[in-house]
């Protein structure tokens, strides 16, 4: 028995050192000078002669606060938008009866599983053509109608009892006012969950954000991370870690404050349809 | 079936789900059917729009490039797979068992790689991997392990990608799996213990068909997952570099339909590769149902 406990902890320092290492090292190697950083070897843990310069040159020769704003903003609206139009639609096929229902519910389990490859091109086009090219709709607004949302939606408000939406009626409220003060403030778990899910592949998301954005005053973390700094700073490691590390650290912030939302959120997927 | 309350209007619904029509219409189902029109059309040249048939799906047929790409994008599937799921299914039974120290601590750490986006990871383990004496080839030196050239070798690049994806999603798989022991409930171990089953056999008998249907949607999810592969490869190993070495459908996709403007054949690779994807998601469900009965 004392075997398998030394063999659980051993094997989890392991991992748990895998998992964080690649971490420390950038967050050493951004406090790093140039030159130590180019020496052969591992490298000290602690620097040898610690600095900021790189974040220095991160915020004065790239405007990277401005990225930093870009992207939550982007994150945010994104994330409230998706998940707000994803509780309505939910809400219409979980609570009502009316006819084309099952049409639109096909529809939507339908093209869930599609593979992103088959609309990157004609969205593309259609994107240009509603002139949403280097704006922050661009990227909010093709992602916002996820059937994924609505289904998660519908199981969860499905479970809301039909008798208090009967009751609030009888005491005269309107079908939007339900929705709004009875319905949602009962599933806010759900609703905490879908928006991190939506706000967290809003901030990594690399691909569409470089095909919309053309000005690089609109850039997004991930693009500027990739592009600009990697351009400016080819020769400056340092100010390349300082950078990713700028941009990670908002997401693990959230993530040690909100641990179980963020759990909750990312596993959505295994919930049974 | 219960009935509707007859005070609700029945325009209610059609209200609540409008927001998500009009969304869901403009940037997906127009698309969709546009991008059928797209498909068959020849885009590339200045001003060249023209009505080609089923030509852009003939040439793909024949483009070496796109099978070789559309091959290692099922090598990196493979790969993430076997590689992730062994691995992140071991760390649940370690982090899963009763009377575990810093138990939440544990989980958190090995998590905390599924938050950080490709690019970004990309970027550091750029230097990680690094182009001679790069640190991951420091540490392997002290085990005795030979350098290898991670970023530039054409033999290795897909391994790098690999492992990368290993060290950004076992602990999303992880917490997937825990998930789904949390679901097992702790009387059949009991019972298979009173029948005499040992510690391999409980697993056998309890544990892996306890746990199969996650795995099912683990296999699914990452193979659909895996096609979309872009940041990566665009980033860490520097364009699909070198040469074609780690040129993934996608990284192909983007670069004849957006760097070189021959936006009909990319959206013809896309209905290929939706297709291909379809045939293996349907053998993967047969094979996953099959094993589950």
């Amino acid at each position: 028995m004392r075997v398998s406990r030394l063999a659980t902890y051993g094997l989890l320092i392991l991992a748990g050192g895998l998992s964080l290492g690649p971490f420390l090292w950038m967050l050493s190697g951004s406090f790093k000078t140039q030159a130590e950083l180019m020496q052969p070897g591992l490298g000290r843990v602690i620097p040898a002669a610690p600095t900021t310069a790189n974040y220095a040159r991160l915020f004065s020769q790239v405007p990277f606060l401005t990225y930093l704003v870009n992207t939550a903003f982007v994150a945010s609206v994104t994330a409230l938008l998706t998940t707000l139009v994803s509780a309505l639609g939910g809400y219409a096929l979980a609570k009502y009866r009316f006819r084309g229902q099952g049409a639109v519910t096909t529809l939507v389990l339908g093209t869930m599983l599609l593979p992103g490859v088959v609309l990157l091109a004609p969205l593309f086009r259609v994107t240009l053509a509603l002139g949403l090219i280097d704006s922050f709709w661009g990227l909010v607004l093709p992602g916002a109608a996820s059937g994924f949302g609505v289904l998660i939606m519908r199981q969860y408000l499905g479970a809301v009892p039909d008798a208090l939406l009967d009751s609030g009626r009888l005491d005269g409220a309107g079908e939007g006012r339900i929705f709004w003060s009875i319905v949602l403030p009962l599933v806010r778990p759900i609703l905490s969950a879908l928006v991190i899910f939506t706000f967290l592949g809003a901030w990594n998301a690399y691909l569409w954000p470089m095909i919309v954005l053309r000005d690089e005053s609109n850039y997004l973390l991930t693009v500027a991370v990739t592009n600009v700094v990697a351009a400016i700073h080819q020769q400056e490691y340092g100010v390349a870690l300082g950078g990713t590390l700028v941009s990670i650290a908002p997401i693990i912030v959230l993530f040690l404050a909100l641990q179980r939302e963020f759990i909750e959120g990312l596993t959505l997927g295994a919930v049974k349809q | 079936m219960k009935r509707p309350w007859r005070g609700a209007p029945a325009a209610a619904p059609w209200c609540f789900l409008a927001p998500f029509l009009a969304l869901f219409a403009t940037f997906t189902l127009y698309p969709l059917a546009y991008s059928v029109y797209l498909a068959l059309r020849q885009s590339v040249g200045p001003g060249v729009d023209l009505y080609v048939g089923g030509d852009n799906f003939a040439r793909l047929l024949r483009d070496e490039v796109f099978w070789g790409a559309l091959g290692r994008t099922a090598y990196f599937a493979a790969g993430s797979i076997l590689g992730q799921l062994p691995l992140a299914l071991g760390l649940a039974l370690l982090v899963n068992q009763r009377r575990l120290w810093l138990r939440g601590l544990w989980r958190t750490t090995l998590f905390l790689p599924v938050l950080v986006g490709a690019a970004f990871i990309a970027v550091g383990f750029r230097l990680i991997f690094g182009v001679q004496d790069g640190v991951l080839n420091q540490l392997l030196g002290r085990f005795g392990v030979p350098a290898l050239d991670w970023l530039r070798d054409p033999d290795v690049v897909l391994n790098t990608l690999v492992l990368t994806g290993v060290w950004m999603f076992t602990g999303f798989n992880m917490v997937y799996f825990l998930a789904g022991l949390q679901g097992i409930p702790g009387e059949l171990y009991e019972a298979a213990a009173i029948d005499g089953a040992g510690p391999w056999q409980r697993f056998r008998a309890v544990t892996l068909p306890g746990i199969w249907p996650i795995a099912a949607f683990l296999i699914t999810a990452s193979t659909i997952g895996s096609f979309g592969l872009f940041d990566l490869p665009w980033v860490l190993t520097d364009r699909g570099g070198p040469g074609r070495a780690s040129t993934t459908v996608m990284v192909y996709l983007y670069e004849r339909g957006f760097l070189a403007g021959d936006i009909g054949y990319a959206a013809a690779m896309g209905w290929l590769v939706t297709l291909v994807l379809l045939i293996i998601a349907l053998v993967q469900l047969r094979v996953t149902r099959a094993r589950a009965d």
